[in-house]
């Protein structure tokens, strides 16, 4: 109890470690590098560009602590840079950011996993087939599902993701109504 | 086991947070956290020290609000300066002067206003000692030249002191000249004559100069003309307050009675008086003042040519003395024969226009004087009776006022 009466705020963190104070830094770092790391995951499922991504994106903020300003949240502050670079890699990598993924042979990803009957309910995890069905999205509708499951606003989103709240509300919504489609077509009689 | 229907929003997050993806890697921590503490040992050894760290940090961040209240307090601080600049004497006349209207004023008043006022008394000042010395000097030239019998020109020097952007030229001519009781032998007295008329005209001369360059600087200020504010006519009525009172105080003692010799030079000082009290009422505002005033102005403007009738000749005399007869006298009135003093003539016709009580008579008078001064072309006269009567009675008989 009181510890969470004493919790300091991330952005209170990081002023002092803006004046120097690098503990401050360390239990910020602390507060975020896990669920930081499982965003990343879920967006990507390579754990090396995974680590890559978490690396630098912790870097840019340590080596712009000096004009930090608690002008929005920080973990806002972090899921943003964050954002930009898995969306810089995505470019780089050439990765169809913009549309729905396709198999070889055209059929959308999400309607191919759809169609497909598990062999048993019991044999597969529910989470890991979440996780593969989020790959079947694109990029956008990905990033505005999981940056809403990790509590951001449809606001924070868009400003994130430089789109507006209609768009983030429209990507989240068939991003959720597709991933419905896979499990209850996964796990149907 | 979850159906079709039984999946919602809330059942993708469970199932989300049950993916149960990687921690992240001790390695990746060690090496961001090592980082952070390297960036902020590098930041402390680098910070300055004391004050001089936070104000570099605020600035950092208060940049903007830092360059606006700059901005605002230069501006502040220009625009006090602009509003506290002492106004000039030559604005401040030309403001009084817009501001009153007085646009038909006399044209010797009307030059005189865009003249400096302080200074003016000041030039004035310095160049009426010189003055003085030619106009006492002169008498006693004329008396020794005329018991030596020598052809020696007294000293003739011209005085631009006036504000008067007409440049009157006044030549000190030598005053009634008494018999004189000294005998002196010619040589000496043309050396002695000579010495004095040369330390007269240099003193004369060079305090000329000062009072022209004077004139000329107030001429080109008086070309620039500033808005009219309060606080700079207020500061022209603080001029006019100190200035009147020594107007006045040279008045008075130009009015009275004084030696005929110094009769010339008292001339003088009243018209410079006037003109300087004018200027002093336009300034202040008064208009009642400037209107009584004005009369004493025009009296100076004319008084230059009265002076040359007393020292003309006998004709031009005898030609002003019928002019003024034909005005003041009923044809066929007794007067002076002919043989009497030009003063006593000029005497006899002023009683005889102060004893005029009609209000009748003295508008015929005066309307006789008008059409009589059409027709007078020796001399410049002024344009109302009163006026010259004032003149001939105040400026060449004092004892009779």
């Amino acid at each position: 109890m009181l510890g969470l009466l004493t919790k300091i705020s991330d952005e209170s963190l990081m002023l002092k470690y803006q004046q120097g104070d690098s503990s401050s830094f360390e239990k910020l770092y602390r507060r975020h590098k896990d669920s930081l790391f499982a965003y990343l995951y879920r967006s990507h499922v390579d754990l090396n560009v995974i680590e890559e991504i978490a690396q630098e994106s912790w870097i840019a903020i340590i080596n712009s602590a000096k004009n930090y300003r608690p002008s929005a949240k920080f973990k806002t502050y972090l899921y943003a840079i964050a954002h930009r670079k898995l969306v810089d890699y995505w470019r780089k990598n050439k990765f169809d950011y913009l549309l729905d993924r396709n198999d070889e042979s055209g059929e959308p990803i999400v309607e191919k996993i759809a169609d497909t009957q598990g062999p048993s309910v019991d044999a597969i995890d529910l989470s890991m087939d979440l996780l593969l069905a989020l790959e079947s999205l694109s990029k956008e509708q990905q990033q505005a599902f999981l940056l809403k499951e990790e509590g951001f606003s449809r606001r924070e989103i868009a400003v994130m993701t430089d789109s507006n709240e209609e768009t983030i509300k429209s990507r989240i919504l068939y991003a959720s109504n597709h991933l419905k489609r896979i499990l209850e077509v996964q796990y149907a009689e | 086991m979850p159906n079709r229907k039984d999946i919602d929003d809330a059942e993708l997050s469970v199932l989300l947070s049950k993916a149960e993806p990687p921690k992240s890697p001790q390695h990746v921590d060690d090496y961001i956290l090592d980082y952070a503490r390297t960036q902020a040992a590098a930041s402390d050894a680098n910070a300055q020290p004391g004050f001089l760290a936070i104000s570099s940090n605020w600035i950092n961040q208060n940049w903007v609000s830092a360059v606006a209240t700059f901005s605002v307090a230069v501006i502040a601080v220009s625009i006090s300066f602009q509003t506290f600049v002492p106004a000039d004497n030559n604005e401040i006349a030309l403001i009084a002067e817009s501001a009153l209207g007085v646009a038909e004023f006399d044209a010797n008043a009307n030059n005189a206003i865009q003249s400096d006022q302080a200074p003016l008394l000041t030039r004035e000042a310095a160049i009426e000692e010189p003055e003085v010395d030619v106009q006492q000097a002169a008498p006693a030239l004329a008396l020794q030249l005329d018991n030596i019998n020598l052809p020696v020109e007294a000293p003739s020097v011209v005085l631009d002191a006036s504000p008067n952007v007409e440049n009157r030229q006044r030549q000190v001519a030598p005053g009634n000249a008494g018999p004189s009781t000294d005998q002196v032998t010619a040589d000496a007295a043309v050396a002695s004559l000579e010495r004095e008329s040369q330390a007269v005209s240099a003193g004369a001369t060079s305090s000329r100069a000062e009072a022209t360059a004077g004139i000329a600087q107030d001429q080109d200020d008086s070309v620039d003309v500033a808005l009219a504010t309060p606080a700079r006519l207020i500061a022209s009525t603080d001029t006019v307050n100190a200035v009147v009172p020594r107007a006045q105080a040279e008045l008075a003692r130009a009015q009275a009675p004084q030696p005929a010799s110094a009769a010339s030079s008292n001339l003088r000082l009243q018209e410079r008086v006037a003109d300087t009290v004018v200027e002093a009422a336009v300034i202040a505002g008064d208009l009642a003042q400037v209107e009584e005033l004005a009369a004493i102005s025009a009296v100076a403007s004319v008084r230059p040519d009265l002076d040359s009738l007393v020292a003309a000749g006998t004709t031009a005399q005898q030609s002003f003395m019928e002019m003024l007869k034909a005005v003041l006298m009923q044809p066929g009135a007794d007067f002076l024969d002919a043989s009497a003093e030009f003063s006593e003539a000029v005497a006899a016709l002023t009683s005889i226009y102060d004893q005029l009580e009609n209000t009748s008579d003295t508008e015929a008078v005066a309307a006789r004087y008008r059409e009589a001064r059409l027709n007078y072309t020796d001399f410049e006269l002024p344009e109302s009776l009163p006026v010259l009567m004032e003149i001939l009675g105040s400026l060449e008989f004092p004892a009779l006022q």
